[in-house]
């Protein structure tokens, strides 16, 4: 082929994609790198410009403080378990709507309705469930003879409440995964395991499960990475306490910038959280090339 | 008449526990909305007050500015759509038509990478480029924002949905003649419409939802999109529950339809999309 | 209206070939199939020449015109899809239209709204309208025009990926398996018609196919490929009637050639189980091991008389003629420890109906003529091959 040939067919690729190329150059690379610069510096929030190197001061510092220390635990322990739970709740909402009965369509559409609503609406309307005084939550414990909690400001509580809003605002992604995966479990595999006269759970378990695996180890990897950036319904139900207990590695990187002045420290402390979404990464194309490898083999 | 198994009630308790823990929360917003200040003092009742559907709309005269909140959501969001769609439909195209070009990979991962960037890293950068740009305070800069985190999963969307069209087709356009150019306006993406409906969708409540910068890049209030807006309920006892959750309504309602709607396509798109590259 | 030169012609894809170079002449206004297995890379050679896909080396001519870098519009090829790859989009007068809106297609039209204006006026441009009218009518798609593929039958849509290749009146058309999705009654109907529009429009037809009598009853030409290698070219006599190879041998007619194994020794032809036929090709050196090749129709079969001990183990009636499947020797065996020569089935095609039974025994007789010999272990042709004239076995 001649070279002015090769060449004109090597263009199109850049032409579809460069858009998007430079754009996400422009708004998401370059100010990911100067975060990168910023985290290695002492800038200020008053003097953005102003900032001077200080190496790898901001790290050092954050890895030997408790309370940075603590908010990676905090930053675990609200992942884990919103993931935890957010794949427990999917999975058996999709297996209890997987098949058909009537007011499905209705049920379906309710289970996806806290997915589809706004994260302030959300929010606004748990802040009132959770009031101390007059929310429904406390009432109907107070009905059942139990005392009043103080869901969002008692340290034993928010963590557990900012959880179950999560879990509650996202499961209806895993469901939805789950529930595209099963019904494209071929019938004829469900089918010959019900002649082979395989009971129930069996079939599930080695005929559904293995189908709807991949799937759902893509759909635990989003979740993860999802629910370690997570910030609006963190931020607005507690703001990252009471005490401290909902501090996550991204709230805590917007209490730092915005209301203690360091974006040094603050971009060191949003690095670290990246570090840890590529890890978690790094850690599924691993797991997931070598299940790929022992399917194959 | 099918007999009542055990696997059937249970089934049917589960569902029926699922329902109300997913629907509570909204039926809330719609039962608080319907209430005056002296019934939730003496014990909000489980059931709504239908007969005051109309007072819904009352939102609007309430003193809230509402209209202008969600005037400013649907600017940021409409915007956000139109920016995110222009890029991602050609780049989820381009993706998935050329397997083999230099830097593909990159751009794949830089799209993927978008989904564990926290915003709040971003925004103090951000921030420092929108003042260089004159972008502070103003929608636009809100529009291009959101569409850094909109267009990538916009793309994985619209590349899924192209992987699903027989490359014949496109074949077939090369054979009668028709331009590269036109053969992906013409042939594909008319091919792939729904699926560049849910992306329109997703991008759309992307702006229409979007918080975190709204809150930080704009001053006046005035230009406080309905995030901002409601947000500033919180923690705030003036204004009556009734009208903080009308206006929340008003606000979700739009967005639960739409994803109903199209909660199918942006499925496919994000979990097949986002890991195959 | 071109003469299609190969000339060392490959491709790969990365470093796997899937064309080994492959060089050949095709005079003008030939029905050229191109026949194989799937996966021998057919499809790909009709994508090189549609030029939908890059050659890696080699040279491709039109008339002696080198095309290599050509787009597919430039070197005027039309190209019917195995999925006829319709535009489920567009009406079928749309899918028609199509190449002729694109053959006056200017770049302002990449313009949204004023290419749409300008397509919808070319559509009414009676030169287009006319001539949509004129093959619609050819194809008898008249009543469908205003349909969408979706809703047409398999043979409909066939029609219409007819219509869309005829309507530019190309030199050269090129089909991918373009029957392989109708069903059985369907396909001998379409296949009557293309040869019937080959005639017609009287240009150059390349017809990619994997099934043999697919390229029997309608080429003029056939290339026989596995594995990317071409295994033989020549009329569909020739590689019926003289195959290149064992390979050959067994891919083309229904049933497949008969190959024996057997030593050629002194003036006999000895068979597997020892049963020998009298006769000895010139150029066969003795006590070879070769491959004889008897097509089905040359093999009689008798209940009692003389010939070849053998056991009937199937029989398929086709009504007009019968198949007869066969084993050498008169035991039953059924042994899956005998020689896989002794357990492979032969073959006889005989006129009529026939009285035998399975597991009847029966006598064979061999006719020799125009039988085909072949290297034990190459599998290549011997040539000459044996001049043996009206030689039965006894």
């Amino acid at each position: 082929m001649s070279t002015m040939v090769k060449v004109r067919r090597r263009i199109p690729p850049y032409l579809f994609v460069g858009a998007a190329a430079v754009y996400l150059a422009i708004f998401t690379a370059t100010p990911l790198l100067r975060g990168v610069w910023l985290s290695f510096t002492d800038t200020k929030l008053l003097n953005p410009d102003g900032g001077t190197f200080v190496g790898a001061d901001n790290y050092r510092n954050l890895l030997t403080e408790d309370r940075f220390l603590s908010s990676v635990v905090t930053t675990l322990l609200y992942t884990t378990l919103t993931v935890v739970g957010a794949l427990v709740l999917g999975t058996a909402a999709a297996f209890a709507i997987n098949e058909r009965f009537r007011g499905r369509a209705v049920a379906r559409a309710v289970l996806t309705m806290p997915w589809a609503a706004p994260s302030i609406a959300v929010v606004l309307v748990y802040t009132w469930i959770f009031n101390v005084e007059d929310g429904v939550a406390n009432r109907s414990l107070a009905a059942l003879g139990i005392g009043q909690q103080g869901w969002l400001l008692d340290p034993d509580r928010g963590l557990l409440a900012v959880t179950l809003v999560s879990v509650w605002k996202v499961f209806p992604f895993i469901m939805l995964v789950v529930l595209a995966a099963l019904q494209s479990v071929p019938s004829e595999l469900r089918e010959s395991g019900r002649i082979d006269g395989a009971a129930r759970l069996t079939i599930v378990r080695e005929i559904v499960l293995p189908h709807i695996a991949p799937t759902l180890r893509v759909a635990a990897l989003l979740m993860t990475i999802w629910s370690i950036r997570r910030f609006e319904i963190i931020f607005l139900l507690t703001g990252g306490g009471p005490v401290d207990s909902t501090n996550t590695l991204v709230i805590n990187v917007y209490r730092e910038a915005f209301q203690n002045s360091e974006l040094g420290r603050a971009a060191a402390i949003g690095m670290l959280g990246l570090c840890l979404s590529l890890v978690v990464t790094v850690v599924y194309f691993v797991v997931d090339g070598r299940s790929a490898r022992k399917e194959a083999s | 008449m099918k007999r009542w198994t055990g696997a059937g009630v249970g089934r049917w308790l589960a569902v029926v526990v699922l329902v109300v823990f997913a629907g509570f929360p909204i039926y809330w917003m719609l039962n608080t909305a319907l209430t005056t200040g002296d019934e939730r003092f003496v014990g909000q009742s489980l059931w709504p007050k239908l007969s005051r559907l109309g007072n819904l709309f009352e939102v609007f005269d309430s003193g809230v500015p509402l209209l202008r909140w969600l005037g400013n959501s649907a600017v940021i969001a409409v915007g956000t759509t139109f920016f995110s769609l222009a890029l991602a439909v050609l780049a989820g195209y381009g993706l998935s038509r050329y397997r083999h070009f230099a830097g593909r990979g990159l751009v794949a991962f830089a799209l993927f990478a978008t989904q564990m960037l926290p915003e709040a890293l971003l925004i103090v950068p951000l921030y420092a480029l929108f003042v260089s740009l004159g972008l502070m305070n103003g929608l636009l800069g809100l529009v291009l924002a959101n569409t850094a985190f909109a267009m990538p999963v916009a793309v994985w969307i619209i590349k899924s949905a192209v992987d699903g069209i027989p490359y014949e087709v496109e074949e077939a356009a090369r054979v009668d003649g028709a331009p590269r150019f036109a053969i992906f306006a013409q042939v594909t993406l008319p091919l792939v419409t729904p699926s560049i409906a849910a992306a329109a969708v997703i991008t759309f409540f992307d702006g229409w939802n979007e918080f975190l910068f709204a809150s930080t890049f704009i001053r006046s209030t005035e230009k406080w999109p309905a995030s901002k807006g409601l947000s500033s309920f919180i923690g705030e006892y003036i204004t009556p529950l009734s009208t903080v959750f009308s206006a929340s309504l008003v606000f979700t309602v739009p967005a639960i339809i739409f994803f109903l709607l199209v909660q199918r396509r942006i499925i496919s798109g994000l979990t097949a999309g986002s890991v195959k590259g | 209206m071109p003469a299609l030169t190969f000339s060392g012609l490959s491709k790969s894809y990365g470093d796997t070939r899937v064309i080994e170079e492959f060089t050949a002449e095709i005079p003008d206004r030939e029905f050229l199939v191109l026949l194989g297995p799937s996966g021998c890379g057919k499809s790909t050679m009709l994508r090189m020449i549609a030029g939908l896909v890059d050659i890696t080396s080699g040279d491709l001519l039109f008339d002696g015109k080198r095309v290599n870098d050509l787009e597919p519009k430039e070197r005027n090829v039309a190209f019917v899809f195995q999925s006829y790859a319709l535009y489920p989009h567009k009406t079928v007068r749309a899918n028609i239209a199509f190449p002729l809106l694109m053959s006056r297609f200017r770049w302002w039209q990449h313009i949204p709204v004023l290419g749409w204006f300008a397509r919808r006026r070319a559509m009414r441009d009676p030169a287009i309208s006319n001539r949509i009218a004129e093959i619609a009518e050819t194809m008898e798609l008249t009543p469908y025009l205003d349909r969408r593929p979706r809703t047409l039958s398999g043979g409909q849509r066939q029609r219409v990926a007819l219509a869309r290749a005829l309507v530019r009146e190309p030199a050269v058309y090129l089909l991918d398996e373009p029957l392989s999705n109708l069903d059985a009654k369907l396909r001998a109907q379409m296949r009557t018609e293309i040869t019937a529009l080959y005639r017609r429009v009287g240009v150059s037809f390349v017809y990619v196919t994997h099934d043999q009598v697919e390229a029997m009853t309608m080429g003029t030409r056939v290339i026989l490929l596995q594995d990317g290698v071409v295994q033989q070219h020549g009329t569909p006599e020739e590689i019926y009637d003289r195959p290149a190879n064992t390979f050959v041998a067994r891919f083309i007619g229904s049933p497949a050639m008969n190959l024996f194994p057997v030593t050629v020794t002194g003036q006999r032809i000895v068979l597997a189980d020892g049963q020998g036929l009298p006769a000895v090709p010139a150029s066969v050196p003795d006590d070879t091991r070769v491959s004889l090749g008897v097509r089905a129709e040359r093999i009689a079969v008798s209940r009692d008389g003389p010939g070849l001990a053998a056991r009937v183990v199937v029989v398929e009636r086709l009504g007009g003629e019968s198949v007869v499947g066969l084993r050498l020797g008169a035991g039953i065996q059924d042994d899956a420890n005998a020689p896989a020569e002794l357990r492979d089935l032969f073959y006889a095609k005989v006129p009529g109906r026939v009285d035998l039974e399975v597991d009847d025994a029966c006598r064979v007789q061999v006719n020799l003529t125009g039988c085909s010999w072949f290297d034990a272990t190459t599998g290549r042709r011997l040539e000459p091959a044996a001049r043996i004239e009206e030689v039965s076995a006894a």
